[in-house]
């Protein structure tokens, strides 16, 4: 009896120690934990690394066909025989296909770059979103041309073909890294504009002396007029997109410039306000 | 220095050397003698195996205290580490959730650490730096 009575505590004893284990090893599964289901964020990083992986290769294999292009062309120049001229024909087509491979793994990968960035206007941005599907579908079709393009005169009705695509795409693309770089100096100005109001109240609240506080203040008139014109810089930007036909091509990465440089002389400014 | 006298009457003398009486009753001490012996023997038995139990007892008595000790002495230090882990988690969240300095200093330090924030993001939004430049191929490719 005694014997199975001192069983009976050590398994009671084990298993509470068992129990207490789970609890501590096993963390807690909350509702709206990251854990508890894969978020949309988690899924667009993992698609964009498979799509940063399909372009390496498909680069990789562009600049092999463009070689191979390039020596076909030559020869062909040289020897202008008939079968120079199919091996000519063949390496372009070869190299238009994969020069779309490359151009559309590109386009999609910023397009999902693009989609992500933050401090872009929901319009401005679905509107590129847009322009980004619709060559898409050109390049697509593009695709489809040059693989059934096997004679000299379709290889260059393709190429013929691809010029407005390609103009298109790059002025998609330079647009797009323009809005995405305005939405990162907005969201920064966004912040120092922030900083700068919090900074200004403690500083002015702390200054006991006359002499420091009127110094204190006349800095910060300089940063409050800095700040006004990173703002007014940005706004100019911002119009460049609502409005295109009033700016040139560079002027908004102008303006874009100097509003960074802006908010650069802005944080110099309140860190000395700061530390002096 | 003289040794007491003992002295032995006649008639004690006798008795004492009476082998006919003790020829009668010697089976009786014999019997006598084998009764204690089978009773003596029982009590040792129930000595011994009372003595056996308790030593049994006293030995399985000592182990259960340890092992229950022991026990209990992890399930404490299990939980004191829970309990640490936890309000080490409590004050981390409270510092991010809760920050507001009352004095001057503090204040400046925490207006510091803002600028520093902004600073490091003021190199990643660089205009000029592209994650994604356009693709090193040629846009006029024709035979």
């Amino acid at each position: 009896m005694k014997t199975l009575g001192s069983w009976l505590l050590s398994v009671c004893f084990l298993s509470l120690i068992l129990c207490r284990l789970v609890v501590v090893i096993v963390p807690p599964v909350y509702a709206q934990s990251p854990t508890a289901q894969p978020t949309s964020s988690q899924s667009t990083d993992a698609q964009l690394n498979s799509l940063r992986n399909q372009y390496r290769t498909q680069l990789e294999v562009y600049q092999t066909d463009e070689r191979d292009f390039s020596i076909a062309r030559d020869q062909y120049n040289q020897l202008q025989t008939l079968t120079s001229l199919e091996d000519a024909v063949k390496s372009t087509q070869k190299v238009l296909l994969s020069r779309d491979d490359v151009l559309i793994t590109y386009t999609k990968m910023m397009q999902i770059t693009f989609s992500q960035s933050t401090g872009i206007q929901l319009d401005l941005k679905n509107g590129e979103l847009k322009f980004f599907d619709s060559i898409l579908s050109d390049l697509n079709k593009n695709h489809d041309e040059a693989g059934l393009a096997t004679s000299r005169d379709t290889v260059e009705q393709v190429a013929v073909d691809f010029s407005p695509i390609s103009s298109e795409l790059q002025s998609a693309i330079s647009e797009s890294q323009l809005l995405m770089s305005y939405g990162k100096v907005q969201a920064l100005f966004d912040k120092t504009v922030v900083t700068r109001d919090d900074i200004k109240t403690h500083v002015l609240a702390q200054q006991t002396d006359a002499l420091k506080l009127s110094e204190k203040q006349r800095a910060f008139v300089q940063i409050d007029d800095t700040v006004t014109m990173v703002d007014s810089e940005l706004k100019a930007v911002l119009n460049s997109f609502t409005n295109p036909s009033t700016y040139n091509n560079t002027q908004p990465t102008e303006n874009l410039n100097q509003a960074y440089a802006g908010i650069s002389r802005t944080l110099s400014y309140l860190g000395e306000v700061l530390n002096n | 220095m003289s040794q007491p006298k003992i002295t032995i009457d006649q008639d004690q003398v006798d008795v004492l050397t009476n082998q006919t009486q003790f020829g009668v009753e010697a089976p009786l001490w014999e019997k006598g003698t084998a009764t204690q012996s089978a009773s003596s023997l029982a009590q040792a038995q129930a000595t011994a195996e009372a003595a056996t139990a308790k030593a049994k007892t006293k030995k399985t008595l000592p182990k259960i205290l340890i092992f229950g000790a022991a026990a209990m002495t992890f399930l404490l230090v299990i939980t004191a580490l829970v309990l640490l882990t936890k309000k080490q988690n409590v004050g981390s969240s409270s510092t991010i959730v809760q920050p507001s300095p009352t004095s001057n200093v503090e204040t400046q330090t925490a207006d510091q650490a803002r600028l520093d924030e902004l600073q490091s993001d003021f190199r990643l939004a660089d205009p000029t730096q592209t994650t994604t430049p356009f693709p090193p191929v040629s846009l006029s490719i024709s035979l």
